[in-house]
């Protein structure tokens, strides 16, 4: 196959999202606030950059919260899915996850004038829950293969698959047929 | 002569010519032109599911460039990806239009590491099947000459399985089944009241549930439920050939394997009239040498078998050694795939399980069996299917963040039944392998040309198919059916056969009962290649069966001084 015509067959396959440029706005705003035990400030990871990896982190954190289980911060997701941008993805993937990640960015300046960052919890929470809404709404493929990658990153995280819900690497045996409440939780795997 | 046999292939096939022919007290020489696999260590069975390279995501850069053909199946993953080959480094072309996806692992085993273990017995009906409809040439033997070697295979392999009395799908000698979970006992009864003559039964799988002393002795323990199976399993608890047949014939002190080796072709002596060795090129050096022995069995898949004897050529065989008859490399068969449908499977919330069964079930073909009225297609086709409840999963594509969905992900979501048919192929003429006339791989040999279509039989086969599939799940009151759409091209059912047919005439067929090439007496193909017709079950048990049986009967004819 001919670097052409893979492109265009990547392009057929993953350039479904609408096109949202980069926001311009100063990334520096963000930078050296604790909020909720989670600094503001993350280094740059393999792949993005520290201002993403702030974004990134908070918007797993609301995805996957901590309850009465460790959520998806703690279970390093946010590390996780950098480092398949790093050894996974190919260029434009990496490209659709920044902008995921930018455009939730984008849409807590419209709505609040401020950085999704510097939002209160509920209306960050907000923000995430309606664009999540309305992108599987649209079936994005973008925004479904990010979706993917955090939940592939907590429930297939040691923390969410043994604390979370329960994982047995050798079950050792098969009761195939029983009452749930035997078994409890859901397996992870 | 340096061996009494050689072996090209070490998968399925020739793990079983292997360990026959050791066992019978022959000098073997296995030919694998792939990389040396270690049974355990070079296996990822044992990483946890965190531990698993990108959590099983091969790079997509890296899919573009090396496995445009591979990544079409469903087992590859960061796992397993040693055991399958690179498409960059091994092509072979189709004409435009006519995809044939030829999926494939180059390395000691084969595919038989890769493989999803059902394993089902041809029936008389099969074997009947050319002769009485008129399609394909009469295969040479009939049910009541496999049955002994299936026995004997199963006894050795290890298939879990449940007698049902079926008379087109024979019982064998089965390990104790694995059972059923609540919705797919409900669902069997559905069918089976809905339906009668329909009946679902526990796939026949080639995994141990109550080991034998000859299986534990080759080191072969029980099934843990793991469902790891696609990453090669340490308790050799799935057949596999570095489980249990080429560890056997390792023990008998006769075996000799030599790995990155390239079986080329067959080297045919006039003055004698048969097959006096195989030439090979070596994977890293590039360089050939020979190896010779009184008998050479070819069990190199079925594409890969027809390749090196096309490539075998000599005053007597231009085409090919063996292909007076011009039927090598023709009739390529798989079995039609990609037929499916599913959806949701109303109640048992509060029913759940414990442990991965390593398989699903199996509805075997209902339709044109003798004595039954005519379709308006020859042959025809079984399914296979599974009912579980969703994961985690099931909220990639759905609303829902925050605590809430944490919460709900923690219950098992409802239960998903999927079921796929597998139908029958006609052998077809035109449906070939050949050798490119000019171009060559990495190591000289000319590129496979692959050319296989469906025909009107197929489509037919495809539409009724796919339209009792969705009447049994609406039947059984399943809910949001999803129906897929065109079914996969050939390949995809990763059955390939037919492409040096056994038959009676040496005139239309390559090979006789014993497969045995009509011409060259000491030569012998024994994978998929020798299949005279495709019936519609999994064909693996059926390879392993003709090829015990050959190579016993070639042990006879040697030690009989026929040969
Ligand atoms: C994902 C998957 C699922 C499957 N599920 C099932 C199933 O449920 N039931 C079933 O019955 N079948 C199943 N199959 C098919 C099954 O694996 C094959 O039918 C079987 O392995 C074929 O056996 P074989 O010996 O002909 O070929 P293989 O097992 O492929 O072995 C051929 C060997 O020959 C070597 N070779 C090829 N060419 C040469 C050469 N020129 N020189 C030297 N060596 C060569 C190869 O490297 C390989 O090791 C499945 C296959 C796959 C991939
Ligand atoms: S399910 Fe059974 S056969 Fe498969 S990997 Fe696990 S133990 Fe081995």
């Amino acid at each position: 196959m001919t670097v052409n015509r893979r492109t265009l067959l990547r392009q057929a396959v993953y350039m479904v999202g609408g096109a949202a440029g980069l926001n311009a706005l100063a990334a520096c705003s963000e930078q050296g606030v604790e909020e909720g035990g989670i600094p503001r400030l993350s280094g740059p990871g393999r792949y993005f950059t520290g201002v993403r990896m702030t974004r990134l982190k908070l918007i797993v954190d609301t995805i996957i919260p901590d309850t009465d289980t460790p959520g998806a911060v703690a279970a390093g997701v946010h590390t996780f899915i950098d480092q398949m941008m790093a050894d996974w993805a190919a260029p434009d993937t990496r490209e659709q996850f920044d902008k995921v990640i930018d455009e939730l960015d984008e849409r807590a300046v419209a709505a609040h004038g401020d950085r999704l960052t510097r939002l209160p919890q509920e209306q960050r929470f907000d923000i995430i829950r309606d664009y999540d809404l309305e992108k599987l709404g649209e079936n994005s493929w973008p925004y479904r293969q990010f979706k993917n990658l955090v939940l592939v990153g907590y429930y297939h995280s040691q923390i969410g698959a043994t604390q979370e819900l329960q994982y047995e690497l050798i079950p050792g045996e098969l009761r195939a047929c029983l009452p749930l409440s035997e078994v409890g939780r859901a397996w992870a795997d | 002569m340096d061996f009494d046999a050689i072996v090209v292939g070490s998968g399925m096939s020739g793990g079983w010519a292997a360990k026959e022919l050791c066992e019978r007290g022959l000098k073997v020489l296995v030919i694998e032109r792939g990389q040396h696999v270690e049974h355990g260590a070079d296996y990822n069975d044992m990483q946890e599911v965190w531990e698993v390279e990108n959590r099983g995501r091969i790079p997509e850069e890296e899919l573009d460039e090396h496995y445009q053909v591979q990544r079409g199946c469903y087992a590859l993953n960061t796992a397993n990806k040693h055991l399958f080959v690179k498409d960059s480094d091994h092509p072979y072309e189709t004409p435009e239009g006519k995809p044939f996806a030829w999926l494939r692992g180059y390395h000691l085993g084969g595919r038989s590491l890769l493989w999803a273990r059902h394993s089902y017995r041809w029936s008389e009906m099969d074997f009947e099947a050319n002769k009485k409809d008129g399609y394909g040439v009469d295969w040479p033997i009939r049910y009541g000459d496999l049955a002994p070697w299936y026995d004997h295979v199963e006894r050795f392999a290890g298939i879990t399985g449940e007698k049902m009395g079926l008379a087109h799908l024979p019982d064998g000698e089965f390990q104790p089944a694995m059972p059923l979970n609540c919705a797919e006992s409900d669902f069997k009864s559905h069918i089976e009241e809905n339906y009668p003559g329909r009946t679902l039964i526990m796939g026949r799988i080639a995994h141990l549930t109550q080991p034998t002393q000859e299986q534990q002795s080759l080191g072969r323990g029980s099934c843990q439920y793991r469902d790891l199976c696609y990453r090669g399993c340490s308790f050799g608890a799935y057949f596999s050939a570095l489980s249990a047949t080429l560890p056997a014939a390792e023990r008998t002190g006769n075996l000799t394997v030599v790995t990155d080796a390239i079986g080329h072709s067959v080297v045919y002596d006039p003055s004698t009239g048969k097959a006096s060795g195989v030439r090979v090129v070596d994977y890293h050096t590039k360089e050939g040498r020979t190896y010779t022995a009184r008998m050479v069995f070819l069990c190199a898949s079925a594409i890969g078998s027809a390749l090196v004897m096309l490539n075998s050529t000599s005053e007597r065989f231009p085409n090919g050694i063996a292909n007076r008859s011009g039927a090598l490399g023709r009739h390529l068969m798989d079995h039609i795939s990609g037929i499916r449908a599913g959806g949701i499977y109303p109640g048992h919330e509060d029913q759940y399980y414990s442990g991965k069964r390593p398989g699903g079930f199996y509805i075997p073909r209902y339709r044109n069996l003798p004595g039954q009225e005519e379709e308006n297609f020859v042959r025809g086709f079984g399914i296979q299917g599974g009912i579980g409840r969703m994961n985690w999963s099931r909220a990639g594509g759905r609303p829902g963040i925050g605590a809430e969905l944490k919460e709900s992900l923690r219950t098992p979501g409802a239960w998903r039944v999927g079921l796929s048919g597998f139908g029958e192929m006609l052998p077809d003429p035109n449906n070939r392998v050949s050798l490119h006339p000019n171009k060559v791989d990495k190591w000289g040999i000319p590129l496979p040309v692959i050319d296989c279509a469906y025909g009107e039989n197929e489509m037919k086969i495809v539409e009724r198919c796919k339209a009792d599939i969705v009447a049994m799940l609406e039947s059984a009151g399943v809910q949001n059916i999803e129906v897929g759409g065109d079914p996969a091209p050939p390949g995809y059912g990763i059955h390939e056969m037919g492409t040096a047919r056994m038959g009676r005439d040496p005139s239309t067929s390559v090979l006789n009962g014993w497969n045995q090439a009509h011409d060259v007496p000491n030569l012998f193909v024994t994978d998929g290649a020798c299949m005279t017709s495709s019936a519609c079950q999994n064909p693996s048990l059926t390879y392993m069966a003709v090829t015990a049986r050959a190579a016993n009967h070639a042990a006879d004819l040697l030690q009989e001084g026929v040969l």
